[in-house]
């Protein structure tokens, strides 16, 4: 059936699934991380819950330093960290760190700006009910921008499926790098074509998805 | 009972420093509605946001029944809060809650269980009308009912004091009136403490007991509403007691009686009780004869009591001050030459 790409279905159901694996694993891990930090930049920011500067400068500049590196070159930098954590620099779980490190930075600019969207009336009448700050994530921040935050999700996941089409550079595979290794560098147009309808399906998907879900959580 | 000591407070700006408020002292009473009135900027949200410690003095104390919210651990702040219910100009509910969990918040943060929660959120719904909108969400509703549901979540947890930050300004005219027709009931019904902040006289006018008029960080006028309305000391108050009651003769009411400084006086008579309009012309018709023109007449509600204002000109070039002192005696009213140019 899909002959005229000139591989075998086996290895294009590897790639989807190295895809898949890379994509969901550093969302989910990204994810966690990115909601704790940009958790800790809000309480702490001025005039936050928790005001303190030294933690917020140093987690604002490390953001942004790390935000500063462009994904090719972040990947083989910290090959010796990625080794480290996964016990190798190569394939599709060792992709999975620069992954993580590219994407926690951009949801945290964007988890800081969903909560930053909470009115801060609903805090200070949180305050003034009594809550404790723990109470006030939990019951007013949390579910009052829950919407928005899987709005920013959806965006930060778009631009990570981008990034996972270049961890072929340290064997990561995945549609991308079966896209340029299969495809391109062997001239094979076909192929490089349904990869992209690929990536375009799975975009499509994915925004769909997140904006189905957040409009049920803003319009009950 | 709520106390404020020497209050001052100024904000650090990276420029200079900014006085929000000035040795503001005075005090409210159990089971008052408490009315402090003033522009933005007069310094009445940071003084009201002490009484539950949302903001501190910088000098002075605030005292509540006793216990000063900056001196307490927030352990025991957040204790103290839970007493003392706030509503907001903007209600600042959660939109992703609906009335009935909006209402249930402050029980649930203090961890009551769930059948508590349960009587007592139908309860206030109850109370405050809506009962058949415990499923709707907040962006469903009209303003006013925005404003009960922060009422009767403000009021979920028994509280003995209740603050209302503007809590009509975003509220067209009837609306707000039937909120503060709640404000007196939950007065009435459950002895609550009520402090209001507002720029609106009408809300004085209608539910306050007491009145603080603030301007620039400073009270510069606070009493029984009826005094205030009545005898207002300093201009401000007197322009804030205008949007309610008007004791003004407008320019053009006297360019029809062709009111000239030289030839007319202009004698303003203030008085409480019954409307004797009538009687006091007739006495002063009396003594000055034709000369007696009614140049203005209001009468207004403050509360249960009515302030009647009888503005009149009269034709001489005499000093007639004693003379009118003398013929207004039976009456007790409260009497002033007024100047206007014309």
């Amino acid at each position: 059936m899909l002959d005229f790409l000139g591989i075998g279905s086996d290895q294009l159901i590897e790639s989807l699934t190295e895809t898949l694996q890379m994509l969901v694993t550093s969302a989910v891990i990204g994810a966690v991380i990115a909601m704790i930090i940009a958790l800790i930049l809000i309480l702490t920011r001025t005039g936050g819950l928790m005001e303190n500067r030294v933690i917020f400068a140093v987690l604002d500049t490390v953001t942004n330093i790390v935000r500063s590196i462009p994904f090719i070159i972040l990947l083989v930098y910290i090959g010796p960290l990625t080794k480290m954590i996964v016990g190798t620099r190569i394939g599709t779980k060792a992709a999975i760190v620069p992954l993580v490190f590219y994407i926690v930075p951009m949801m945290v600019r964007l988890f800081e700006n969903s909560f930053l969207d909470v009115d801060h009336g609903i805090i200070e009448a949180a305050q003034a009910m009594g809550a404790t700050n723990g109470q006030i994530i939990r019951y007013f921040l949390f579910p009052e921008s829950l919407g928005s935050i899987i709005l920013s999700a959806t965006t930060a996941i778009v631009g990570l499926l981008g990034a996972t089409a270049m961890a072929g550079a340290i064997g990561g595979g995945g549609i991308g790098d079966l896209a340029i290794s299969y495809g391109y560098r062997r001239f094979n147009r076909p192929l490089m074509t349904f990869a992209v309808i690929v990536l375009i399906v799975f975009v499509q998907v994915m925004q769909t998805i997140g904006n189905k879900l957040s409009d049920k959580i803003r319009n009950h | 009972m709520i106390e404020f000591k020497n209050i001052t407070k100024h904000f650090l700006t990276k420029k200079n420093s900014v006085h929000a408020l000035n040795d503001v002292s005075f005090q409210i009473d159990d089971g008052e509605i408490f009315g402090i009135v003033g522009f933005s900027g007069a310094g009445k949200s940071t003084l009201v946001r002490m009484i539950n410690g949302l903001e501190k003095p910088s000098s002075g104390q605030v005292l509540v029944d006793g216990n000063d919210p900056g001196k307490l651990n927030k352990k025991e702040l957040r204790a103290m809060r839970k007493q003392i219910g706030m509503v907001f100009q903007q209600f600042n509910l959660l939109n992703s809650k609906t009335v009935y969990e909006n209402v249930a918040m402050p029980l649930i943060l203090n961890k009551e269980d769930k059948q508590m929660i349960d009587k007592r959120v139908k309860e206030m719904l109850a109370f405050v009308e809506l009962s058949d909108k415990l499923q709707s969400y907040p962006d469903q509703l009209s303003g006013g009912q925005k404003q009960r549901v922060g009422i009767a979540r403000a009021l979920a947890m028994n509280p003995k004091i209740l603050l209302c930050d503007e809590a009509t300004s975003a509220l067209d005219p009837k609306t707000t009136d039937s909120i503060l027709d709640l404000l007196k009931k939950i007065n009435d019904d459950l002895g609550i403490t009520i402090i209001i902040i507002t720029h609106e006289m009408h809300v004085i006018e209608k539910i306050c007991d007491h009145v603080a008029v603030m301007e620039k960080g400073s009270v510069i006028e606070t009493g029984k509403v009826q005094d205030v309305f009545s005898a207002p000391q300093q201009a401000i108050t007197k322009d804030f007691i205008n949007m309610v009651v008007k004791e003004d003769v407008p320019e053009g009411i006297l360019k029809n009686l062709q009111y000239s400084p030289e030839t007319s006086q202009i004698w303003s008579i203030k008085y409480w009780g019954a409307n004797q309009t009538v009687e006091i012309v007739e006495s002063l018709e009396k003594t000055f004869g034709k000369n007696v023109r009614i140049a203005y007449v209001t009468t207004s509600l403050l509360q249960e009591h009515t302030l009647n204002i009888l503005i009149v000109l009269i034709d001489t070039k005499e000093d007639i001050a004693e003379k009118v002192a003398e013929t207004m005696i039976p009456y007790q009213v409260l009497l002033e030459r007024k100047e206007y140019e014309c």
